[in-house]
C-alpha cells in the first residue's frame, strides 16, 4: 500500500507535466495532499498520538484542503489565466520530468544506504526536482507558487524517507512558516495583480543595476 | 524564570499590539518593553555561558547585581536542549542588540519625520519587533531545524518590511525576497534532512548542534558534502554571498534606511552563523579541507560580483549593499584559511557591521536632503550637513579598511592567514583578492566625495536642515570601530579566540 501510494504520488509529477490548466493543478496539489495523508498514517503509526494526529492534520487540512482552496480563492479573484505559453510543447515537459524520476531512482540505488526507503527518497526528489523545473520554467506567477508547493511536498516526501521524526516543535515551525509564507504569497499575489496589471513574472523588471 | 519563554512571548504579543493599535505613541512607547526584553534576553545568554564555563569567562558577571541576576534567571532542561547561546552565538546577539536598539531609535525619527505620509506604520512596528526576535531566536538555537524554523521566519517578517514604501518597487523587491529567500531556505531543509539520514548511521537521530559535532566523524563523507553544498546555498541569500545574493542587493535598496541598516548589520551575520553551525559540526571530519575550498571560491566569487556591480551602480543604497557582498565574502575566505583567520572573521563582521549599519542610517538622511539616492542627483552634502558629512567620511575610511579602523586590523589579518596558509591556491586568491579591493576602494571613494563636496549643477533653494544629534547614534557606532583598531580591549580578544577555539586551529594545507 505505501509504495502504491509512492508511486501515484509520482504520476501525478508526469500529469502535472502535461497540463497547462491552472485548475488542473489546483487538483493535483490536492490529490497530492491526500497522498501524503495516506503515506503518513501508513508510516507514522507507531509514534506519539499526539505528533501523529498534528502530521495527520498538517496533510488533510493544509495540504489537501486549505492550500488547494486558497490558490483556487487566487486564481478567481485575480481573474488568472490558464498557462498557454508554457515553454515548450507538452512533450518536452512530460520528458523532463520522466528523466528527473528516472535519474532519481539511478540516485536512489547509488546512494544505497540501508536506512533510506528508496520509494519515499525517489518520490521525493522527483517532487523537489520537478517543483524547481515549474518555478525556472514557467512564466505566471501561480504556477510558480504550485512549483513551490510541490517542492514543499517533496521535501515533507524526504522528511518520512528518514524515518525517524523531527521534534514537534520543530514540526510547528515549519508549519507555521508555510502557512505564513502561503498567506504573504496571496498578498503580494494579489498586489502584483493589482499595481503592475499582470501575471507574467517577466514584467517585473524594475529593479537592475 | 523562564526567560526564553518570556521573550519569545513578550515579542509576539507586543508585535500584535503594534499591529492592532493605530496610534503612533502608544506603538513608540510599546518598544520600550521590547529593548528591555531584548537586553535580559542578551543578559541571560550571558550569564548562561558564564555559568556553563563555571564562572570563569566573563568575570565582571560573577559580581553584583549580575549575581543576583544569575540566581534569580534559570534555563530549564527543555530550554537548554533548544536553545543555548555559545561565544559566537552571544557575540552576534550582543551586536544585534546595540543595533536593534539604534534601528529601533532611527525607526522612530523616521515615523516622526514623516508624519502621516507612512502608509501602514503599524505593520513596519511589529514586523521589526517581529524580525528582531527572529534573528534572536536563530543565534540561541541549537537544533538546527528549530534554527532553520527562525531563519525562515525572518524572510516572512523582512519581505513586509521590504514592501514598506507599497511602490511598484518595493512590491517587486518584496516579492522576489519573499519567492527567492523561501525557496533557498528549503533548499537548506533538504541539506537537513539529508544531514538526518547521514546522523542515522550513528545510531542516533539527534540534530542538535552539539550532539552532531560529535557524530559528524562517523557520518558518510558524501552526505556531508551534499549537506553542506545545500545549506550554503540555501543560507547564502541571508548572508548576501553567492550565489544568490541578488534578492539582499534589492532588499536592502528598496526598504526603509534603517531597515537597510539593520540587515546589513544583523541579518548577513544572522545568515553567517547559520552557515557557520555547519562548518563547525563538519570542521573535525575529513571533508573539511573540501569545504575549505567551496567557501573559497564563494568567497572570492562575491568579492568579484561585489566589484563588478560596485564600480557599475549609480544608487548610493546599492553601492553599500554591494560594499557588504563584499565583505561577507572576506569574511568566508577568513572562515577557509583558519588560523589567526577565524579570530578576523569574527572581527571582522562585528567592525563591518557597525560600519555599515552607520553608512545606511546615514543614507536615511541624504534622502530627506536631496529626496534621491543616484549619483546625479546629490552633491555638496559636507555643506548641506556638515555632521552627516563626518559620518560619511569617517564611514568611508572604514569601510574601505583604512588605518585605523578597526577593518584595517580584522582585514590585515585575513591577507595574513591566507597569506601564510601555505596553500599556492589561498596565495593567488588573496592576491587576486588584493587587486579587485583595489577597484572597490576607487569606487567607494570617488562616489562619497562625489555626494560630498561636488556641487549640485542646480542650486537647493530650499531643503530639510538635519540635527546634528541625529548623527550622534553613528558617531559612536565608528567611533567603537576606530576604537578596535587603535586599542582592541584584552577581553574582547580573549572572548573573540575563546568562541573559535574549538575549531580546528592549524590552517589548512
Amino acid at each position: 500500500m505505501i509504495n502504491l501510494f509512492a508511486v501515484i504520488f509520482t504520476m501525478t509529477l508526469i500529469y502535472l507535466a502535461s497540463g497547462n490548466r491552472l485548475v488542473t493543478y489546483i487538483r493535483i496539489l490536492a490529490l497530492q495532499g491526500l497522498l501524503l495523508f495516506g503515506l503518513a498514517y501508513l508510516e507514522l503509526k507507531h509514534i506519539s498520538i499526539g505528533s501523529l494526529l498534528f502530521i495527520l492534520v498538517e496533510t488533510l487540512v493544509f495540504k489537501a484542503f486549505i492550500v488547494p482552496y486558497f490558490l483556487y480563492m487566487l486564481i478567481k479573484r485575480n481573474h488568472f489565466h490558464n498557462e498557454r505559453d508554457a515553454d515548450s510543447p507538452n512533450f518536452f515537459s512530460l520528458f523532463k520530468v520522466s528523466l528527473i524520476i528516472i535519474l532519481s531512482f539511478i540516485l536512489s540505488y547509488t546512494l544505497n544506504n540501508e536506512h533510506l526507503k528508496i520509494t519515499y527518497f525517489t518520490a521525493s526528489v522527483s517532487a523537489i526536482l520537478t517543483g524547481i523545473l515549474l518555478i525556472v520554467r514557467r512564466k505566471k506567477i501561480i504556477t510558480h507558487i504550485v512549483g513551490y508547493m510541490v517542492f514543499e511536498n517533496g521535501i515533507f516526501l524526504l522528511s518520512l524517507a528518514i524515518g525517524g521524526e523531527l521534534p514537534m516543535i520543530v514540526n510547528i515551525g515549519v508549519l507555521l512558516d508555510l502557512i505564513t509564507c502561503l498567506l504573504l504569497f496571496g498578498v503580494f499575489v494579489s498586489k502584483i495583480g493589482e499595481i503592475h496589471k499582470t501575471e507574467e513574472l517577466d514584467q517585473l523588471s524594475e529593479l537592475k543595476d | 524564570m523562564d526567560v526564553i519563554l518570556i521573550y519569545f512571548l513578550g515579542a509576539v504579543l507586543i508585535s500584535i499590539a503594534m499591529f492592532i493599535n493605530k496610534n503612533t505613541l502608544i506603538d513608540h512607547l510599546l518598544y520600550i518593553p521590547f529593548v528591555v526584553l531584548q537586553v535580559m534576553l542578551n543578559l541571560n545568554a550571558a550569564i548562561s555561558l558564564n555559568k556553563y564555563e563555571g564562572g570563569n569567562l566573563v568575570p565582571f558577571l560573577n559580581q553584583e547585581p549580575f549575581q543576583t541576576l544569575s540566581n534569580w534567571l534559570f534555563i530549564n532542561e527543555f530550554e537548554g536542549y533548544y536553545f543555548r547561546t555559545d561565544g559566537i552565538g552571544l557575540i552576534f546577539l550582543t551586536v544585534l542588540t546595540l543595533i536593534s536598539t539604534i534601528t529601533i531609535i532611527h525607526s522612530i525619527i523616521y515615523s516622526v519625520k514623516k508624519g502621516d505620509a507612512i502608509p501602514e506604520m503599524e505593520v513596519y512596528n511589529g514586523s521589526l519587533v517581529l524580525l528582531i526576535a527572529t534573528m534572536s531566536g536563530v543565534l540561541i538555537s541549537r537544533h538546527i531545524g528549530l534554527m532553520w524554523a527562525f531563519l525562515e521566519a525572518t524572510t516572512l517578517c523582512s519581505s513586509m518590511l521590504i514592501y514598506h514604501n507599497r511602490d511598484k518597487s518595493a512590491l517587486e523587491a518584496a516579492w522576489k525576497y519573499i519567492f527567492v529567500c523561501s525557496i533557498s531556505v528549503s533548499m537548506a531543509f533538504v541539506g537537513i534532512l539529508l544531514l538526518g539520514i547521514a546522523a542515522q548511521d550513528t545510531a542516533e537521530l539527534d540534530l542538535t548542534v552539539d550532539a552532531l559535532i560529535k557524530n559528524a566523524p562517523l557520518m558518510k563523507p558524501s552526505w556531508l558534502m551534499i549537506t553542506f553544498l545545500l545549506v550554503l546555498t540555501g543560507y547564502s541569500a541571508k548572508m548576501g554571498v553567492l550565489p544568490l545574493f541578488t534578492v539582499d542587493i534589492d532588499a536592502k535598496d528598496v526598504a526603509p534606511s534603517s531597515i537597510g541598516a539593520l540587515f546589513s548589520g544583523g541579518l548577513m551575520n544572522v545568515g553567517f552563523v547559520a552557515i557557520y553551525r555547519f562548518y563547525e559540526i563538519f570542521a573535525n571530519t575529513s571533508i573539511h579541507h573540501w569545504m575549505n575550498s567551496i567557501l573559497v571560491i564563494v568567497g572570492f566569487g562575491s568579492i568579484f560580483f561585489a566589484t563588478v556591480y560596485i564600480i557599475k551602480v549609480k544608487n548610493y543604497k546599492r553601492m553599500f549593499a554591494y560594499s557588504s557582498v563584499e565583505h561577507a565574502g572576506l569574511a568566508l575566505l577568513a572562515l577557509a584559511s583558519g588560523g589567526i583567520g577565524y579570530f578576523a572573521m569574527i572581527l571582522h563582521l562585528i567592525m563591518h557591521s557597525f560600519t555599515k549599519a552607520s553608512l545606511f542610517y546615514q543614507m536615511s538622511q541624504v534622502y530627506r536632503v536631496f529626496h534621491a539616492k543616484s549619483y546625479d542627483k546629490v552633491g555638496g552634502y559636507f555643506r548641506l550637513n556638515p555632521a552627516g558629512g563626518i559620518i560619511m567620511i569617517l564611514g568611508l575610511l572604514c569601510v574601505t579598511a583604512m588605518p585605523p579602523s578597526g577593518l584595517f586590523v580584522s582585514e590585515l589579518m585575513i591577507f595574513k592567514s591566507l597569506f601564510y596558509n601555505g596553500n599556492r591556491l589561498y596565495l593567488y586568491v588573496a592576491l587576486g583578492t588584493l587587486f579587485l579591493l583595489c577597484f572597490i576602494f576607487y569606487a567607494l571613494g570617488a562616489n562619497i566625495l562625489k555626494l560630498l563636496f561636488t556641487p549640485l549643477s542646480e542650486e537647493m533653494h530650499s531643503y530639510e536642515k538635519v540635527s546634528p544629534w541625529e548623527s550622534a547614534t553613528q558617531f559612536l557606532l565608528l567611533g567603537l570601530v576606530l576604537y578596535f583598531g587603535i586599542h582592541p580591549p584584552q577581553e574582547i580578544t580573549d572572548f573573540i579566540m575563546y568562541s573559535v577555539e574549538k575549531l580546528p586551529q592549524l590552517p589548512t594545507k
